[in-house]
Parts: C-alpha cells; sequence; structure tokens
C-alpha cells in the first residue's frame, strides 16, 4: 500500500501571539473523502490555510505526495494540486463566471490546458456555463458555491480542500452541493471536507476527525461515530 | 458667451484626459495594495524632467521624452516597490508606514529637483506648436495631442486589465486577496507590477500637463491633491468610476476658473466632495461596500 497522498504530523498554527492548532495529525489517502468536524472557532479553518500556505507552520510537518510542503509558497502548493475552496467562496464579485473560471487555471500548466478543463467543469456544473457571461456577485448562494468549486477544478487538483460547503444554504441547495462533491470523490480526487454540522458528511466522508480546542479528540469511521452518542453530544451538540 | 462656454468645457475635456491617466494609476494602486503613494506627484514631476532631458541634455528628438519617461519611471516604480513598499507592506502597521514613507519620498524627490534643476520654470519640450479654429473654439494641436496619447493610454490599460493574464490576476488582487492567492496567483508580482504600470502612467501625464503648464520642482502636489479628489469622487479603486470623475472635475475646474476664477477651482472641489461623501460615502460611483477593480 503506498503512502497516503496528504500527511500531516502533529501541525501547530495560529494568528500572531494565538496558537490555534495544537498538534494536529491527520491523513489523507488516494480518492478518500476525509472530514474534519468540530464547533465554531476551534481552528478547523486555520488548518485549511496553514495547509494551503496562507498561513506559517508553527510546529510540526505537512506531507503531500511524499514532499514536504510546509515550507512552499502558496503558488507552489496549488501547483503541485492542492486546492483550497475557501469558506465563503471568495468569487470575485465584479467578474463573470467565466472570467473566475479561467483564473481558477492561473498557473502556466493549468492555463496552457484551461479550454478542455472549462468543458470538464461544465461537465460537471451545467448550470454554470447557463450562468457564464453573469457577474458573479449577482449569482444565488448555491451557484456562487459552484462556482467556487467549478474554479478550483480548473487548476490540475488532486486534493480538494473544501471548507464548510454547506454554510448558508438552504437544505435543498446543501444537498445538491453534495451530490456534487460525491461527484468529484468518483471523479478520483482526493478531498478534505471541513464542517461544522456533522449530519451532512456523514453520508459521505469515509472517516471523520472532531477537532476541539485545536486538536483531534476523536476519530473513527461515519459509522462509529453515529453509534457514538457520547461524542455527538458532547462535541456537536446532536 | 456660448463659445466662450464651449472654449472652457473643451479644455475641461483636455485637462480631464490627464486626470484620468493621474488618478488611475493612483487608483490602482490602492485598488490592488489597499495603500495611498503621496509619492504619486513628485513621479510625475520626475517624469516631466526624464522627458525635458531626454530632449535638452541628450539631445534626443522631442517626441522620445513621451515613451522614455513612461518606461524609465516603470523602473523608478519597481525600484519603489522592491525597495520601500514591499519590506514595509509585510509587517505590521504597513499601511500606516508607506503612507508617511512615500509622502517622505516625495519630500526628498522634490527638495533634490529643486537642487539639479533650480527653482526656475522649464517648458515640455514634448509639445507642438500651432492651432486652427473650429465652430468658435480655438483648437491646438497640442491638446489634440494630449487627447490622443491619453485616450490611447487608456484604452491600452483598459485592454490590457480587462483580457491579459497579468491584468485579470491585477483585479482579481484587488476584489479578493486571499482567493487571489488561492488560485496561485503571488501577490509580491502583482504588486511590482501595479508600482510599474502605476508610476508609467503618472510620468506620461506629467508629461502631458507640463506641457500645458511648465516644469518645476514641486507642480506635481496640487495635480496629485485633485487626483485624490476624483479617485474618492469616483470610489476609490473602481476604474470606471475614476476615469468619469476625472472628466466631471477637469470641466468644473475649467467652468469655475472661467466665471469665478482660477483662484476658486480648487475650494469648489474639496467643497464638492465634501457634499458627495456626505450623501454617497462610497463615492458618486461608488457601489455599497468596498468597490474594487
Amino acid at each position: 500500500m503506498s503512502a497516503p497522498l496528504l500527511v500531516l504530523d502533529g501541525v501547530c498554527s495560529g494568528y500572531d501571539d494565538t496558537m490555534v492548532l495544537q498538534g494536529v495529525s491527520l491523513e489523507v489517502p488516494e480518492g478518500k473523502v476525509i472530514s474534519v468536524l468540530g464547533p465554531n472557532g476551534h481552528g478547523k479553518s486555520t488548518l485549511l490555510r496553514t495547509i494551503s500556505g496562507l498561513l506559517r507552520l508553527r510546529g510540526g510537518s505537512i506531507h503531500f505526495d511524499g514532499q514536504q510542503i510546509d515550507r512552499w509558497r502558496v503558488d507552489q502548493i496549488v501547483g503541485a494540486g492542492i486546492v483550497h475552496i475557501p469558506q465563503g467562496d471568495l468569487v470575485f464579485p465584479q467578474m463573470t463566471v467565466k472570467e473566475n473560471l479561467y483564473l481558477g487555471a492561473y498557473l502556466a500548466d493549468a492555463h496552457k490546458r484551461r479550454g478542455a478543463q472549462l468543458e470538464h467543469v461544465y461537465r460537471l456544473f451545467p448550470r454554470l456555463k447557463e450562468r457564464e457571461g453573469q457577474v458573479a456577485s449577482t449569482l444565488s448562494g448555491g451557484e456562487r458555491r459552484m462556482l467556487a468549486l467549478g474554479r478550483g477544478l480548473m487548476s490540475r487538483a488532486r486534493l480538494l480542500m473544501i471548507d464548510e460547503p454547506s454554510l448558508g444554504l438552504a437544505p435543498l441547495i446543501t444537498e445538491e452541493i453534495y451530490d456534487n462533491i460525491r461527484g468529484l470523490k468518483e471523479e478520483g480526487y482526493a478531498i478534505l471536507l471541513v464542517e461544522e454540522n456533522p449530519e451532512r458528511v456523514l453520508e459521505t466522508a469515509d472517516h471523520i476527525h472532531l477537532i476541539d480546542h485545536g486538536s483531534v479528540v476523536w476519530q473513527g469511521s461515519a459509522r462509529e461515530l453515529e453509534a457514538d452518542d457520547s461524542t455527538l453530544s458532547t462535541y456537536l451538540g446532536a | 458667451m456660448t463659445s466662450a462656454l464651449i472654449q472652457t468645457i473643451y479644455s475641461g475635456l483636455v485637462l480631464g484626459s490627464i486626470y484620468a491617466l493621474m488618478s488611475v494609476g493612483l487608483t490602482l494602486v490602492f485598488g490592488a495594495l489597499r495603500v495611498l503613494n503621496l509619492a504619486h506627484g513628485a513621479l510625475m514631476m520626475m517624469g516631466a524632467y526624464v522627458s525635458w532631458l531626454t530632449a535638452e541634455w541628450l539631445g534626443f528628438p522631442a517626441f522620445l521624452g513621451l515613451p522614455v519617461s513612461f518606461l524609465v519611471m516603470m523602473l523608478v516604480g519597481f525600484a519603489m516597490y522592491r525597495l520601500m513598499i514591499g519590506p514595509m507592506m509585510d509587517k505590521p502597521n504597513g499601511e500606516t508606514n508607506v503612507f508617511i514613507a512615500t509622502s517622505g519620498l516625495a519630500l526628498v524627490a522634490e527638495s533634490f529637483a529643486l537642487l539639479v534643476f533650480g527653482p526656475r520654470n522649464q517648458p515640455q519640450p514634448f509639445a507642438m506648436g500651432g492651432s486652427f479654429h473650429v465652430l468658435g473654439v480655438t483648437v491646438s494641436y497640442q491638446d489634440i495631442l494630449i487627447l490622443l496619447v491619453a485616450g490611447a493610454a487608456l484604452i491600452l490599460m483598459d485592454r490590457f486589465l480587462t483580457h491579459s493574464r497579468s491584468g485579470m490576476a491585477i483585479r482579481a488582487t484587488a476584489q479578493q486577496p486571499d482567493a487571489a492567492q488561492l488560485m496561485g496567483i503571488r501577490h509580491d508580482h502583482i504588486f511590482l507590477l501595479v508600482l510599474g504600470l502605476s508610476s508609467g502612467l503618472a510620468a506620461l501625464s506629467g508629461v502631458l500637463l507640463s506641457s500645458i503648464y511648465f516644469i518645476a520642482p514641486t507642480f506635481g502636489f496640487h495635480p496629485m491633491m485633485k487626483s485624490f479628489i476624483i479617485c474618492i469622487f469616483g470610489g476609490l479603486g473602481n476604474i470606471r468610476g475614476t476615469l468619469y470623475a476625472a472628466f466631471i472635475i477637469g470641466i468644473t475646474e475649467s467652468v469655475v476658473s472661467l466665471y469665478l476664477g482660477v483662484r476658486y477651482a480648487l475650494p469648489v472641489m474639496f467643497g464638492m466632495i465634501i457634499i458627495v461623501l456626505i450623501f454617497r460615502p462610497a463615492g458618486l460611483f461608488g457601489q455599497r461596500e468596498v468597490v474594487r477593480l
């Protein structure tokens, strides 16, 4: 068996003088959906920002595809195939859907194949093709989420890190987005999925980590989590 | 009476096209870096002198002054980012420090120009003599030249920002800096490019403005103040809004100068900006929240 695609070992990170992550270890194997659950403000987004290089690692190590990447710049990490789809989408508001997607293929390698990649994204999200010329700020919440996902796929992604894909969406739309995410798994992408709401990920994630106060307090499969009433009620209020 | 008004509006358009060049440069920097470059007026002044030096000192044909000035000042802009603004941006309170440092740089540059060139006003060699009359309006060839240069530069700039890969990256960085980084766009590269372009535009506007007035060590200061008014008027960081505002301010300045006198031009503009900011805090063309490129 080959090594997992992404390996975090004792990752510490934070902002200025506040340490948010206190030694997080986890692995994302190729083609699997790994989920990180936890209440707001306990380091889930910080974890993704640290992996993508927006935040400096303060301790521990991060390996991707066998290489240590924790000193790399953001653009090098994106170039290696780690794509971070940030919380709240952060689409480029004054640009059209198509311009947003093309920016996803900004790096030279992806830029060369952006035509083919655009077709691929339009196949996965036909709605984006319909909205191609529309300015992103006028999209609905669900469409914006699709655009953020599609924009991430425009690069040569191997690992998708998705931060709270259900945030602020109606249940029906959330269901649609999760159908998309399961579709991406079938396409062969490895996915690191961050959520606050455990019900969302139970049927999608292969393995679940619970984060509380910046460290992993529980991990196991979805079935194990469902059976474990005390963990659910202690950490997730479910 | 009417012909005086038409003449005034026409001079306002010429002035507005120069203001548009200098204000777009200023708003570009604010849009992408979120800092105000108080050396923008000094860059205009330096650009005007570079053109003067090219013709008077190196003896090249006068028309070369404009492109040479653009290129030289672009390099100055690169150096300014690499040596001063870039290192400051990484530290806490970077925005405030850049604000102070650039105004200091402007003072140094102006004093240096005074030392080297003296206080005497110099004519801009990049100029054309002669004029003709049309519909009771006197049109000088220099005005036509200004409109052509400014128009071409603004159109090229617009094309660059909307269609090229680097231009898109500049707009992306201005609209959503974190997301731009996550696309693999390097902030430091974008900021360097923006400072270079902005300084180049400052040089063009400095050459053009001095061609209807004169070159002097501190002649960039007042235009820079007007530029700030224009940028705020149009919504800081908003390029289209800045363009409209430049022409509104240019025409207002001409009309006020005609009917009230030149000395009232700046006070009237400041009065206008105060009124606009009371009723539309994001500027006349600004949208509610932050408007970016």
